[in-house]
């Protein structure tokens, strides 16, 4: 005897033709076996139909209108590497205190034509 | 659905939950179902314009189906683990009879041993029994022939009751 297993589960779930359908039910009724498979197939059909819905964590339409967690994920990535940048090659000053700098080096100053006196201390180690 | 062009809010309305269910079902967690749910509505708003009113769940599916494994692909993670012949055998931990008969954990187990079937199998059984989709939905959002179907159906059922049972 050839048994329709193949056929079972499509047969649980009405998705075979007229024809399919007569030759599995005919075999049912005279197979010792296959009737405890497709008990066995149904079981396993009802416990996932059974399965608990799950609430979607968010209100379906407002959450279009934020992008999903990965972007923040990229974006919180992408902010961190520039931070670790700005750390570790800080970018140079372009503003110099000379005060500062004069307390501790010579200063050498270029005076542009037209200048003829510089106000304030100028001095160096 | 009628074959009318819906609005996206109206697919977000009518069919959000479904998508999260099966993105959960597929997943095994909140998060990711989330993230996935919500990637499937924008492509969904941003496909409805070229949307010709037709089979509009298999459109729908074949959308969450690319967005799913678009994810993956992005996460270079594998969808599944691919199961040996020796189904059961296959499975690290194999719930025990007792466990399964405590009807409290059967919802946790069922999750682990769907997640434990290759990805074609549990995509087509969590279609059908999660989703509701008919053999005929489903070959159209996952491409293959009603006879594939058909075939993943009754495999992957088959292999959850091996592990189950």
């Amino acid at each position: 005897m050839t048994h329709p297993t193949d056929l079972l589960s499509a047969f649980l779930d009405d998705e075979l033709s007229l024809e399919e359908h007569s030759a599995v039910t005919s075999h049912l009724e005279a197979c010792a076996r296959c009737p405890a498979e497709l008990a066995g197939l149904a079981r396993v059909r009802d416990w996932i139909r059974a399965l608990p819905d799950q609430e979607p964590p968010v209100p379906l339409v407002p959450a279009l209108r934020r992008p999903p967690r990965w972007i923040w994920a990229a974006a919180s990535a992408a902010a961190a590497v520039l931070a670790i940048g700005l750390v570790v090659s800080p970018a140079q000053p372009e503003v110099f205190d000379l005060d500062t700098l004069a307390g501790q080096h010579t200063a050498r100053v270029v005076v542009a034509p037209g200048i003829s006196s510089i106000r304030g201390p100028v001095g160096g180690p | 659905m009628p074959d009318s062009k819906p609005t996206w809010e109206e697919v977000a309305r009518d069919h959000g939950r479904r998508i999260y269910n099966f993105a959960y079902r597929l997943t095994g967690n909140p998060d990711d179902a989330s993230d996935l749910m919500q990637e499937v509505l924008l492509r969904v708003r941003r496909g409805l314009a070229g949307y010709t009113p037709g089979s509009f769940e298999g459109w729908l599916w074949r959308i969450t189906r690319n967005a799913f494994l678009d994810d993956v692909r992005r996460r270079k993670r594998r969808p599944t683990v691919a199961l040996p012949e020796d189904d059961r055998s296959a499975i690290g931990s194999v719930p025990q009879p007792e466990d399964v008969l405590a009807e409290s954990r059967l919802p946790e187990h069922l999750q682990q041993a769907l997640l434990a079937l290759p990805y074609d199998f549990r995509e087509a059984v969590v279609m059908c029994d999660v989703v509701g989709l008919t053999y005929d939905e489903i070959a159209e959002a996952t491409a293959v022939p009603v006879g594939t179907v058909r075939s993943r159906i009754h495999r992957g059922r088959k292999m959850l009751r091996g592990m189950l049972e």
